[in-house]
């Protein structure tokens, strides 16, 4: 333990404010960057399975599903890397030793992300726009969504890597050393499959509402898109069933029992999401799902998943490190500064779709 | 520095950041010039009633949307990514210190890039009137965030009474603040005119070829002069000392600041020719020409700003290797490796491994083995006496940290880089 302890970088630095409003924005932006990710990474695997359906069907309704996805999702990758600065910057200023120490030991692993998802938007954008000859393939370009689905599939992976790297310092110098292998990190397993699992079932309930919001499309074509995305949220979730326990106890005892009843707060928040998934199964099973109750249920299953998240993160670090014990000297100034911009960008973002939307009715 | 050391066998971290930094700075900046390009270009085609004017406007758009948002944004997470790879501890400085900076910054980012995204697609959908307005917003997020980020970096080169004081707005507000941003600014509207020479060497219509050449020249024009200004003004906000170091002092810094001044001469005219005064002749070539000296000058002046402030990260207070300035006797009495303890991180007790931990934990984050900046032929030939003389002498070199840690610690460096030399 004390061999583990000398080698952590120490965290020898100031915290700009107190450390609640650093974890509050590091939750709440996270769970905002979810969102877009989920989208992205469940999208690009729902553009694969659509483009697969269509031809198995012999039905283009599938294939004008993949073209939808497409088109919507490089909104997405953008909103999805715009919005993941905020959580990688905050999860820095309590983290720094600890986040740095893990990339630094997948080092090009970790820098290749960045060009991953450059090299993915791009494919995207041939995808979306299919210029050339690209348009006159009988794929119509689908190839390109599968080098993306790879990448991210690739980005996402370093990210739990990373995240769990950070997390386990008792795993760095046998990394550090290259005997061992950068997924030597508990948990790695369970914890992607449950990510891409809940981004497939996110993108489910996003297409279902989507069918429902795109007046211009055909009839058809949004029942059909209604009915894939539901299969597609009811699947993975039900497989969920499965992943999650799994995923629960390949944590050490110490921590699963937290989720058990020896933490309260922690407890609830798991306990409440796995109802809230229950409920909309039973909505969509009983046909009683709207828009509405969907979209409002899904958001607050994620806003809770993303607590527990934090729950198990903090739980980890334990032994190691407690956050609270930092100094801090707080910069109410430019805090305040950060405070109304942030007031005045969702003033500006809200009175720009509100017109677009106005405008174009 | 007690972080794991990132040092790649075969390319250095240093190049790594240089690579992204340098691509990000000429796309990001073309993108905060071709806001403002756009949006005045759209009320003067709305006031004249002029269709063309505006689909070639709406081209423009489009290169902000495929290569600002998506090569821009990436790289500009890549520059973040990479120097928290190489150099952890002056990141988290800079994070710690500024984080609000930083997160200001994210906010004008996310307005940039939803705005660019609601700008593109509405084209020809709403009135004028409110798509004009989402430009502004565009070019309002992308110019302060620029102006936001310009403290931290202008920070790293002169903390000016951060230092003593370590007031964040003492250190944001640092003596090459202003100068620089105006350069950068000047450089952004330079860009705008750059990058929309590719949009018009594909135009046909040859009344509107002149028209976009001239409007063009018109941005390069101001471009070049707010840049001029700014960076006269930036070499005269610099301490004496940094300022001799690039007009005559050091050889390599005196000529990145040549080039980089005849390139954007080159530039300015070159591009001036077929803009301003025959744009009927602007084609592809020509155009890709007008991005290759541009790409080539911003590289320049990056690699000039970075240099100059060697032999720190942030200048009086941590050295490029990571070292604090006001740590340095410390280490001099319990050694180097008491502190960088992943550079000996199998405990190795014999004094050539102890050596090369020394040279992990000092040099190794810019100087190679055989490339970029490299040490080999810098000592070939030199034994370890020789070389312990050398490495005590390098306080006496401006562009060095002077040698931090014990006797021993010394006498293995020299041994160790004796054993290399040969």
């Amino acid at each position: 333990m004390n061999n583990i302890l000398s080698i952590i970088p120490a965290s020898s630095f100031v915290l700009p404010v107190p450390y609640f409003v650093v974890v509050s924005l590091l939750v709440f932006t996270f769970f905002i960057h979810i969102l877009f990710v989920n989208l992205t990474l469940g999208g690009s695997l729902l553009i694969l399975v659509s483009r697969y359906a269509g031809k198995y069907a012999k039905d283009n309704n599938y294939f004008d599903i993949a073209e939808q996805l497409g088109a919507v999702n490089t909104v997405n990758i953008s909103l999805a890397i715009t919005t993941g600065v905020a959580p990688l910057l905050f999860v820095q200023v309590i983290y720094s030793s600890f986040f740095y120490s893990s990339s630094v030991l997948l080092s090009w692993y970790w820098l290749f992300v960045v060009f991953a998802v450059m090299i993915a938007y791009y494919a995207y954008y041939l995808f979306k726009f299919k210029p050339l000859y690209i348009k006159y393939l009988s794929s119509r370009g689908s190839l390109f969504i599968l080098i993306a689905t790879v990448l991210f599939l690739y980005v996402a992976l370093m990210l739990v890597t990373n995240t769990l790297l950070s997390l386990q310092p008792e795993v760095w110098k046998g990394i550090y050393t290259r005997s061992d292998s950068i997924f030597s990190a508990k948990t790695l397993l369970p914890r992607y499959l449950h990510f891409i699992l809940a981004s497939i079932a996110f993108t489910g309930i996003f297409l279902m509402v989507y069918s429902r919001l795109r007046k211009k499309l055909k009839t058809e074509l949004k029942d059909k898109m209604y009915d894939f995305g539901k299969k597609a949220f009811v699947i993975p979730t039900l497989a969920q069933f499965i992943v999650g326990p799994w995923f629960l106890f390949s944590h050490d005892g110490s921590i699963t029992q937290l989720f058990l009843g020896k933490d309260i707060i922690a407890s609830f928040f798991l306990l409440a999401g796995i109802i809230v998934s229950i409920i909309m199964l039973f909505l969509v099973y009983f046909r009683k799902e709207s828009i509405l109750n969907t979209t409002i249920l899904i958001i607050t299953l994620i806003f809770f998943m993303t607590i527990v998240r934090r729950y198990v993160e903090t739980a980890f670090l334990d032994k190691y490190f407690d956050p609270q014990s930092l100094v801090t000297s707080s910069q109410w100034g430019a805090f305040t500064l950060f405070g109304v911009l942030l007031i005045l960008l969702i003033i500006s973002i809200s009175y720009m779709l509100l017109k677009v939307v106005k405008e174009m009715k | 520095m007690d972080y794991p050391l990132w040092l790649p066998k075969f390319f250095s971290g240093g190049l790594v950041i240089a690579c992204i930094s340098i691509v990000h700075v000429f796309v990001a900046q073309f993108a905060v010039g071709m806001g403002l390009y756009m949006v005045v270009a759209e009320h003067i085609a709305i006031k004249n009633k002029d269709s063309k004017f505006l689909s070639y406007i709406k081209s423009n758009s489009a290169l902000i949307l495929l290569i600002a948002a998506v090569c821009g944004a990436t790289t500009g997470v890549g520059i973040w990514f990479s120097i928290a790879l190489v150099s952890p501890a002056a990141t988290s400085v800079l994070i710690h210190n500024f984080v609000w900076i930083w997160a200001s910054e994210w906010i004008f980012f996310v307005l940039d890039i939803v705005s660019i995204l609601l700008y593109y697609y509405t084209w020809g959908k709403i009135s004028a009137k409110l798509h004009i307005t989402i430009g502004w917003f565009y070019f309002v997020g992308g110019i302060f965030s620029l102006i936001l980020i310009n403290g931290i970096i202008t920070f790293q080169l002169t903390p000016g009474n951060w230092i003593s004081t370590h007031d964040i707005w003492d250190g944001y507000f640092n003596p090459t603040f202003l100068p620089s941003t105006i350069g950068r600014v000047g450089v952004s509207i330079l860009l705008a005119a750059v990058y929309a020479t590719l949009v018009i060497s594909f135009v046909k219509d040859i009344p509107l070829k002149k028209y976009a050449g001239r409007y063009t020249g018109f941005f390069l024009i101001i471009g070049t002069a707010l840049t001029a200004i700014g960076m006269i003004c930036w070499v005269y906000s610099l301490p004496e000392d940094l300022r001799q170091q690039f007009i005559g002092g050091n050889i390599a810094l005196t000529n990145f600041y040549k080039y980089f001044i005849i390139l954007t001469t080159i530039l300015f005219l070159f591009s001036l020719a077929f803009t301003l005064l025959f744009p009927k002749y602007m084609n592809i070539v020509i155009s890709l020409l007008v991005m290759a000296i541009g790409l080539s000058s911003v590289g320049y002046y990056e690699f000039l700003r970075e240099r100059v402030r060697k032999p720190y990260i942030i200048r009086d207070y941590m050295y490029s290797n990571g070292i604090l300035l006001s740590e340095v006797d410390k280490l001099n009495k319990n050694g180097v490796l008491a502190k960088v303890k992943w550079a000996n991180i199998e405990e190795y007790k014999d004094v050539e491994r102890v050596g090369e931990a020394v040279f992990r934990a000092e040099c190794n984050i810019c100087h190679g083995l055989t490339i970029f900046n490299p040490i080999i032929p810098k000592i070939q030939g030199l034994s370890a006496e020789d070389l312990y003389y050398v490495i005590d002498s390098l306080q006496y070199n401006p562009l060095m940290p002077p040698f931090i840690g014990t006797e021993e610690e010394k006498s293995a460096l020299s041994v160790f880089l004796a054993k290399i030399a040969k």
